[in-house]
């Protein structure tokens, strides 16, 4: 492997030997105010008809001919900026560019960001703008950015409660969730009420529906990344908010000016009042969270850069006085760039993630702690090379080292009955060496093409059981057990992964892209619920669980109107999924030493078209988007206790064809802003009775087929109204105000149908989460 | 342990949400075979009841149209014995072994049943495993009910499962009704409504304590009255625990996000010469040991905590205006005499 590297990186130092017949503008582009990178900056100049964009670290570098230029620097939501350079040498150029708050004003800048859909080789990517994320309405007023994303075409969710999101028509668990690269297993805050990450630590957010980078790898459905601000350089900056659930603060700036910044941002939870107010014993309910961000950033100096990220979230929940349930997330990252030079940088980092969670039981007699853990080690490094403007070569490697206890069961206190049990850990390894390059071929054509190698190893010491062949896997059917010793590898699994984005550009303003990518998980979180529930645990594939593998098709049309004010897009795509885990009828999934008598692989498939148009510009901005989309599964086996619906196609939980979500904002005048949403949805798929039985003199319920029916359809409309007390755009102290609706017209929307035996009759009930309008103030202080 | 904490908290989603009644289309599956027995080391006959799944709307008596006739039901030891299930003439559904087999500890018994259209079910041999003594027996009382309680001991190095059978003789008072006194307060059963199912995977070896086995409810207009209580503690399978199991998962489904997915639950019963063919229901072997107690509810302590392993029955708060020994499975006019 270390050969491999070595090889490649020598090759693309000889490569970069031969391109030095120009000469090179490079430089940062800041916020003028926090001192913050701007990614996306588009950077002209004068007699050129191609530009470039500042990276995610806000760094641009282009190679130009010899000469003079007028270098101009646009950005949403910034003030344009021009200066004048001769270009005789190599040369450095940072640029601050100050923030634009006058929404009006915005109308009129003219920023290569609004074409960011045509010019892009990606597709099927979702970027939220951090400073819109406030106007959109919430439940309880908490900005969140899940609920955010789940107005996007194919971002769903099960249900209202329901953590976790569902990216089209992939499960949770097949959503890589990084923060600053740092993996976040638990993404809920009270059971899956509230994301678990504070938004206003964040300074971007980018889900991939597809095409998703050869960087990633090790979830099949989407990659959401976020990350974090990196402090303000120039002096002490931070907010304060107050809202009906949660506290937030935020607090950066520089620790040793323009060498050492810092950003810290706490948020703390007292959902307890409103728990208090129902009747006994639910009062007696308990709960409690907090999430803490921090991170330092060293400038050694301009090339080489070290930044600590830490990250740590607790919950816990209480029900009356008898157990209690708890997740507790610690990550810390630490990352060295190194500019080696204009060409050239090198990235590493070392990650730890140590996810707890478990329940604790308070009876007297049976007093007891079951926790569950997954401790993940990773390390990236990776080369960035930027031969040329049109050219961006990327090759790296990802190494993880993954030990998973599925559960831990002890007594609190000797006179308990409860015992210790002590499921076997899991010990796994994944490498995964890539290359990936980002090539304008022409200024019609681009292409995004990459690959990556995964290797999976499952490793001992463990106890393997080895079932007979032609039976049902169960208990009964071991006929041998093996040990593996210490780092043994019991099972290896891989392949290789291609990923392709193609762009043509028809015209300035339309272009038809087509993506390609393969994905293989080989980490699975085992739930046979419908939304994921507290005692859900992982997984990693074994010697009888075989790892996931999609294959997804996509294809788009995009083009923008009247000078970009409205953008549309139409994206289709088709997914093709092997070795999907199932679970047999009535699985006994908790504390099971052969777990995998109780999972059977299964097919999948998906495929949607999302059709989308918003309006960037004006007083009044907004979006509709709307999507047709199916998600299936089949299990076909010879065993009727693995049997499903006969072995036929059958949706998924959450497979919901029509989705519609239109949403508005719309600037007043004088800080005022009014925003709406509606949104409608499909019912999802749910299994209803389709013939009783008599037990024990009692009528019983059957549910012979799995989901083939269907709960009634969603939809709700949210409204809110902002206040921002700033007069100038200069101004640093200042207050927004929230006030939002949810549900306006009550509608008692469907979680779930249930069905339970009244007397002698069956009755048929419907569950809503909101019944009513929820509606919710919010300030926050800004200094 | 898992159920617990998913239903109280659907509790609190419940009152900040909502749940209303709604009327809804159904599918309806062709019937198929239902056996619904057992058999102990208790005194023969053993009953054993064979139906048709009906439609959705189908009540909870197994009328003639369900019933399964002329099937021809044969129990097998593993010694080679074997005695007849014949149908009751006058419930269809019933098939009743006779009064003399009698089925032991330690043997393993299988179950034949051959229907009149010539299909075959069958069960593999199952063992009749012994079950241990029940070491105490106490109560203790809420506002509605007396609450039943045992301990017993686990057996180490064995993989145990148990079922708690249990009911109560108490006292009923109704408002109208015939014209003797028993019509307005009569001795009537309480049986329960859940099953009461447990596995010694957490405490393999310890000691079972304070296992709530029963509710007795406490009529408001006889608080004093005694409570005539027999509990039945049961060995039963693996199979039959896992069966249990999902059937009272599925029985108290609330709706909650964190509901397993509903499914058909597939029991012990299946089709001789074709396994994707099963019959719904359950066949089990139990070893049984019997306790009983009497509670003077004025001689028990009142408590506040929660019931915890089984799900109380619902809290009648209107009193019936009908005779009570037709309003109420009836015991007699007066209390049992001897209880032991």
């Amino acid at each position: 492997m270390r050969t491999t590297l070595l090889g490649v990186l020598l090759l693309l130092f000889s490569f970069h030997a031969i391109s030095q017949s120009r000469f090179l503008l490079s430089g940062t582009v800041t916020d003028a105010t926090s001192g913050q990178p701007i990614p996306g900056v588009g950077v002209f100049f004068s007699g050129l008809s191609s530009g470039t964009l500042t990276d995610s670290s806000g760094k641009y570098m282009v190679a130009l001919p010899k000469g003079g230029y007028i270098v101009t620097m646009r950005a949403l939501g910034y003030k344009v900026e021009t200066f004048n350079i001769n270009l005789n040498q190599n040369l450095t150029r940072s640029v601050q560019l100050s923030v634009r708050v006058d929404e009006l004003a915005e109308v009129e800048i003219k920023t290569t960001k609004e074409d960011r859909n045509i010019k892009e080789t990606q597709m099927g990517v979702v970027k939220l703008e951090m400073k819109n994320l406030k106007k959109i309405p919430v439940v309880f007023g908490e900005t969140d950015i899940i609920k955010a994303l789940t107005l996007q075409p194919g971002i769903t969710t099960v249900g209202e409660g329901a953590g976790g999101f569902n990216v089209r028509g992939g499960r949770v668990d097949q959503n890589l969730v990084l923060l600053d690269g740092m993996p976040i297993y638990n993404t809920s805050h009270l059971l899956g009420f509230l994301s678990s990450i504070n938004s206003d630590a964040l300074s971007g957010v980018s889900l991939y529906k597809g095409g998703i980078p050869a960087q990633y790898g090790g979830r099949l459905s989407s990659l959401l990344e976020m990350n974090t601000k990196s402090g303000n350089a120039e002096r002490l900056t931070g907010s304060v908010g107050v809202g009906l659930i949660t506290s937030k603060v935020v607090l950066e700036g520089p620790i040793l000016k323009n060498k050492i910044t810092f950003m810290v941002a706490g948020r703390v939870a007292y959902p307890n009042f409103m728990i208090n107010q129902f009747p006994a014993p639910t009062d007696k309910s308990k709960a409690f969270f907090y999430d803490l961000n921090a991170k330092i950033q060293y400038r050694i100096n301009s090339k080489n850069i070290l930044t600590l990220n830490s990250y740590r979230s607790y919950d816990n929940f209480k029900f009356a006085d008898d157990t209690l349930y708890y997740a507790k997330t610690q990550n810390l990252s630490i990352q060295y760039s190194n500019l080696i030079n204009k060409n050239l940088s090198l990235n590493f980092q070392g990650i730890y993630c140590n996810y707890n969670f478990g329940t604790q039981g308070y009876r007297t007699d049976y007093e007891f702690t079951l926790n569950s853990n997954v401790r993940h080690n990773e390390l990236r490094a990776f080369a960035l090379y930027t031969p040329k403007e049109q050219l961006k070569a990327e090759i790296g490697v990802n190494a993880i080292d993954y030990n998973i206890s599925p559960g831990n069961l002890k007594p609190d206190v000797s006179t308990s009955s409860i015992i210790t049990l002590d499921l076997p850990r899991e010990f796994a390894r994944e490498v995964s060496p890539y290359v990936s390059v980002d090539w304008s071929i022409t200024s019609k054509i681009s292409l995004q093409a990459g690959a990556r190698y995964s290797i999976f190893q499952n490793l001992g010491p463990k106890q393997v059981f080895d079932y007979a062949e032609g039976q049902s896997r169960s208990s009964q059917s071991v006929i041998d057990s093996i040990s593996y010793g210490k780092n043994q590898v019991i099972k290896q699994y891989g392949g290789i992964e291609p990923r392709l984005s193609l762009r043509f550009a028809i015209t300035k303003s339309s272009a038809v892209k087509f993506s390609y990518n393969r994905m293989r998980q080989y980490l699975h979180l085992i739930s046979n619920t419908t939304a994921i529930s507290p005692v859900d645990f992982w997984k990693v594939s074994d010697k009888h669980i075989p790892p996931q593998i999609a294959d997804q098709l996509s294809f788009g049309i995009f083009k923008n109107f009247k000078d970009n004010t409205y953008e549309t897009s139409i994206e289709a795509y088709y997914k093709d999924i092997q070795n999907l885990v199932e679970y047999k009828n009535g699985a006994r999934l908790y504390f099971n030493p052969t777990i995998e008598t109780e999972l059977i692989a299964a097919k999948g498939k998906a495929y949607g078209i999302e059709g989308s148009i918003q309006k960037n510009k004006g007083r009044l901005k907004g979006s509709l988007s709307y999507t047709y989309s199916r998600t299936l599964a089949r299990v076909q086996s010879d065993f009727p206790s693995e049997q499903i619906n006969r072995g036929e196609w059958f949706p998924s939980t959450f497979d919901k064809p029509h989705n519609l979500a239109i949403s508005i904002q719309h600037f007043i005048s004088n800080g005022w802003t009014f925003s709406a949403n509606f949104v409608y949805a499909s019912g999802r798929p749910a299994t209803y009775p389709d013939r009783t039985y008599r037990l024990l003199g009692k009528t019983v319920i059957d549910y012979s087929s799995r989901n083939l029916d269907r709960i009634p359809d969603y939809h709700r409309l949210d409204a809110s109204l902002l206040k921002d007390t700033r007069k100038t755009p200069e101004q640093k102290k200042y207050t927004t105000f929230s006030l939002s609706l949810y549900n306006i017209y009550g509608r008692r929307n469907p979680y779930s149908i249930y069905f339970v035996r009244y007397n002698n009759s069956i009755r048929s009930y419907r569950l809503s989460v909101f019944g009513s309008v929820i509606p919710a103030v919010a300030v926050t202080y800004n200094f | 342990m898992k159920r617990n904490i998913l239903f109280i908290l659907l509790a609190i989603f419940i009152q900040l949400s909502c749940v209303e009644q709604v009327e809804l289309p159904y599918r309806n599956e062709t019937p198929i075979l239902v056996v619904d027995g057992e058999i102990t080391n208790e005194s023969p006959p053993y009953n054993l009841r064979l139906s048709y799944s009906g439609k959705f709307v189908s009540g909870s008596i197994i009328t003639s149209r369900l019933a399964v006739n002329g099937a021809r039901v044969i129990l097998t030891d593993d010694q080679g014995n074997s005695v007849r299930f014949r149908q009751n003439i006058y419930e269809p559904a019933l098939y009743q072994s006779d009064n003399q087999y009698q089925c032991q500890i330690g043997r393993s018994y299988s179950l034949r049943i051959e229907m009149p259209d010539g299909k075959v079910y069958i069960t593999k041999p199952q063992l009749m495993k012994g079950v241990p003594a029940i070491n105490n027996i106490y109560a203790d009382k809420t506002q509605d009910f007396v609450r039943t309680y045992i301990d017993t001991k686990d057996a180490e190095n064995s993989s145990d499962y148990y079922r708690w059978k249990s009911y109560s003789i108490s006292l009923k008072i109704t408002k109208g009704g015939g014209a003797n006194t028993c019509s307005f307060s009569c001795w009537a059963y309480n049986r329960d409504e859940g099953i009461n199912v447990f596995a010694d995977t957490y405490i393999n070896g310890k000691d079972i304590k304070k296992r709530l086995v029963h509710f007795s409810p406490i009529d408001p207009d006889a608080p004093l009255a005694k409570h005539y209580i027999e509990v039945k503690q049961m060995s039963i399978s693996q199979e039959a625990y896992l069966f249990w199991e999902q059937y009272e998962e599925q029985r108290t489904r609330t709706g909650s996000i964190f509901d397993p997915l509903p499914s058909t639950i597939i029991g012990n019963v299946i089709n001789e010469k074709d396994d994707k063919d099963f019959a719904l229901g359950f066949f089990g072997v139990s070893g049984v040991t019997t306790r009983r107690l009497i509670v003077d509810p004025s001689q028990v302590s009142f408590s506040n905590e929660l019931s915890i392993g089984l799900v109380p029955p619902p809290v009648v708060t209107q009193k019936p205006t009908s005779d009570c020994q037709t309003t109420y499975p009836g015991y007699g006019c007066t209390p049992p005499a001897e209880w032991k």
